[in-house]
């Protein structure tokens, strides 16, 4: 349950993230039926995105986390286990799969990341530097503002890996996310931890099961 | 309840904060919405799966009255087991063999009888009875009757439309009104229980609020489907902070709780009685304006299964919906913001339990039933008038026209389709308007609307 200083912070974060990285003008063009002046109708804002099914989800976790992915104690991989109750055809009662973003999908795709996140930080923590997959760019102790070109170039590394974009260390684009690890950096002593906070959301994020 | 208006709250503050960037129409709808902004209404849909046998259960006929080469129309409750070989005879109503317990129901039961549904395919019938519209080949056309009620009614509800096992759709509806679709009290108690491992609270509110910030973003907003995805997020959050769990732990329910909708074994936790038993907490712990459970299943019995599954399959969803109606008779209606007023919730709450279509009414070759165009459906609880409406034909089972003021068979009247059903619910439901597009009249000898 929330406590009120929670949702004070809540607010208070929303404002301090600052604006998305994003807002492209839209400009309507007024046409009349037969007018020949051509319109580009261009891949803005408005296109529309499809969600991923499962199966690519489950392949695109394992991939952008190294081959861990979202599995149980005994290494079964959830996505399967979890496979009717998300949709999955079985092509005998339906043959259908839902692709709504649902609260269900949402559910399960956040224990998803929470899961992959926690084992992926952990394991790359540790690891040489060369083995690394997510601390590529930063150590997990770097600290702002001494180590912040590090960090920044690993915040793009993670977008580009995670949701595809490819992001300028320097542009604004960076700005949301490098305030997201100062956030969740600010309020724990372990940068591990922060760093878990941003794995997490570069896979709760809509440009991650988007398309 | 407390928890509830505390998720409001939350979202009252994330909301406000939201809105200073550009803001979520779904958020402020959130917010606007009061209790006291909707009727004391409650809807269940409860979808009986495969093509009921309406002659076991809603339309009987006599076998000494009917023959196959005289009328097309083979009872065959003769090839059953012997208890189940005669009608049943309640309230004034003639029921068949397999009714169960619902025969206990006549005071509230109403039965629609010489439906058509145009199809013999399973899911363009049952998409049809979801949604009052023909599908486009096998693709739903519109919103699903739930949806539309939810979307009016539901909107200070934590889960506005829970649905256990059943198709919904949601094309031009609010976000929020789209069906929690689960597949069975597990799935329902695992979607409502937080995750592991946790994030720290403190993280997990940046989390939050960062996804947040981004669904402002101008692409966010103009994505259908980028909109919807922060609608679940929202709605996700606020499910877990209410802990909603432990109403749908089945396992860990009170023993007399489970007992009253015929659970044996703690381990049930998809059977007809679990998924009423899921629909009453939802109803009476205020969390679900409506619920879609699928009653039964296995009801597409073509070959000689017939005389041994049918029956007793079609009657587990009568009896489970039997069970929940005596329960919600047994419980006063007092939700937050009503003073009691010595009604009980089926007074509140309306049933609706349907199929898509029904089987043949002789049978085939293998001893088993096909497809059917004509079919029945039943109603009780709410504003519902108990009583039969229309008629099959006494040759082959056809539909036949209605007058829907009087619900006689009568000629230039018409005959009654899913959206009629339908579009007489959503009146009830205030929404008087065709705004669903139904283009039909509702059935006024059905609730008085």
């Amino acid at each position: 349950m929330r406590s009120s200083s929670r949702i004070a912070l809540l607010a208070l974060l929303v404002v301090t993230l600052g604006a998305c990285d994003d807002r492209v003008p839209i400009t309507e063009v007024p046409v009349q039926p037969g007018d020949p002046t051509p319109i580009d109708l261009g891949t803005g804002p408005a296109r529309p995105r499809r969600r991923m099914d499962i199966d690519q989800l489950d392949q695109s976790l394992r991939s952008v986390t190294g081959g861990i992915g979202w599995v149980d104690s005994s290494g079964r991989d959830l996505f399967v286990t979890n496979a009717e109750t998300l949709g999955v055809p079985d092509w005998v009662s339906f043959t259908n799969e839902d692709l709504e973003a649902s609260a269900l999908f949402v559910k399960f795709l956040d224990d998803a990341a929470r899961s992959s996140c926690t084992t992926l930080i952990t394991r790359d923590a540790a690891a040489p530097a060369a083995d690394r997959i997510f601390f590529v760019h930063a150590e997990p102790s770097a600290m702002m503002p001494a180590d912040q070109t590090a960090i920044d170039e690993n915040l793009a590394y993670l977008l580009l890996r995670y949701h595809g974009r490819r992001v300028a260390v320097g542009s604004d684009e960076i700005l949301p996310w490098r305030g997201l690890y100062q956030d969740a950096r600010a309020a724990t002593d372990d940068p591990n931890v922060a760093w878990r906070t941003v794995c997490v959301a570069l896979v709760d994020h809509p440009d991650f099961y988007t398309y | 309840m407390t928890t509830r208006r505390r998720f409001l709250r939350d979202i009252l503050v994330a909301g406000g904060a939201l809105s200073a960037l550009g803001g979520i129409s779904g958020i402020a709808r959130l917010v606007r919405a009061g209790p006291m902004d909707a009727p004391n209404h409650h809807y269940v849909f409860a979808y009986f799966s495969g093509g009921w046998d309406v002659l076991l259960g809603l339309d009987p006929r006599d076998p000494n009255d009917f023959t196959p080469e005289e009328n097309a129309i083979e009872p065959g409750y003769g090839l059953l087991p012997a208890a189940y070989q005669e009608m049943v005879s309640a309230g004034g109503l003639s029921l068949g063999p397999y009714i169960g317990m619902l025969a206990g129901h006549t005071d509230r039961l109403a039965v629609i009888r010489g439906m058509s549904m145009e199809t013999l395919t399973h899911e363009v019938g049952r998409r049809r009875f979801l949604t009052g519209k023909p599908p486009a080949g096998l693709q739903a056309r519109g919103s699903s009757a739930a949806t539309w009620i939810s979307s009016r009614l539901g909107q200070d509800d934590a889960i506005p439309h829970l649905s256990v096992g059943v198709e919904t759709y949601n094309v031009d509806q609010p976000t929020y009104a789209s069906a929690l679709r689960v597949g069975s009290s597990t799935d329902l108690k695992s979607l409502l229980t937080a995750g592991a491992p946790a994030l720290e609270p403190t993280q997990d509110d940046i989390l939050q609020a960062f996804l947040a910030n981004e669904a402002t973003c101008e692409r966010s907003r103009h994505s259908p489907t980028l909109r919807s995805a922060e609608g679940a997020r929202l709605r996700l959050g606020g499910m877990l902070d209410a802990d909603l769990a432990s109403l749908f732990d089945i396992r860990n329910l009170d023993a007399t709780l489970r007992d009253r909708f015929g659970i044996a074994s703690a381990n049930e936790t998809n059977t007809p009685g679990a998924q009423a038993l899921i629909t009453f907490q939802a109803l009476t712990h205020e969390v679900s304006r409506c619920v879609s459970l699928q009653a039964t299943s296995g009801l597409d019995t073509h070959f000689s299964e017939w005389a041994r599954d049918h029956g007793p399959r079609q009657m587990a969803g009568f009896d489970a919906i039997s069970r929940l109606v005596t329960a919600l008779s047994e419980t006063p209606y007092a939700p937050t913001g009503f003073t009691a007023d010595g009604t009980s919730w089926i007074d509140h709450t309306t049933i609706i339990g349907f199929s898509e279509f029904s089987r043949s009414p002789v049978l085939n070759v293998r001893g088993g039933r096909d497809h059917w165009l004509g079919n029945s459906c039943f109603l009780l609880g709410g504003n519902v008038r108990p009583g039969v409406i229309g008629a099959s034909s006494d040759n082959g089972m056809q539909p036949q026209p209605v007058n829907l003021e009087t619900g006689a068979v009568e000629p230039g009247g018409q005959i009654i389709r899913p959206e009629h059903v339908l579009r007489t619910l959503l009146v009830d439901a205030g929404i008087t308007n065709d705004e669903a597009d139904l283009r039909v009249d509702p059935i006024r000898a059905l609730i008085p609307v």
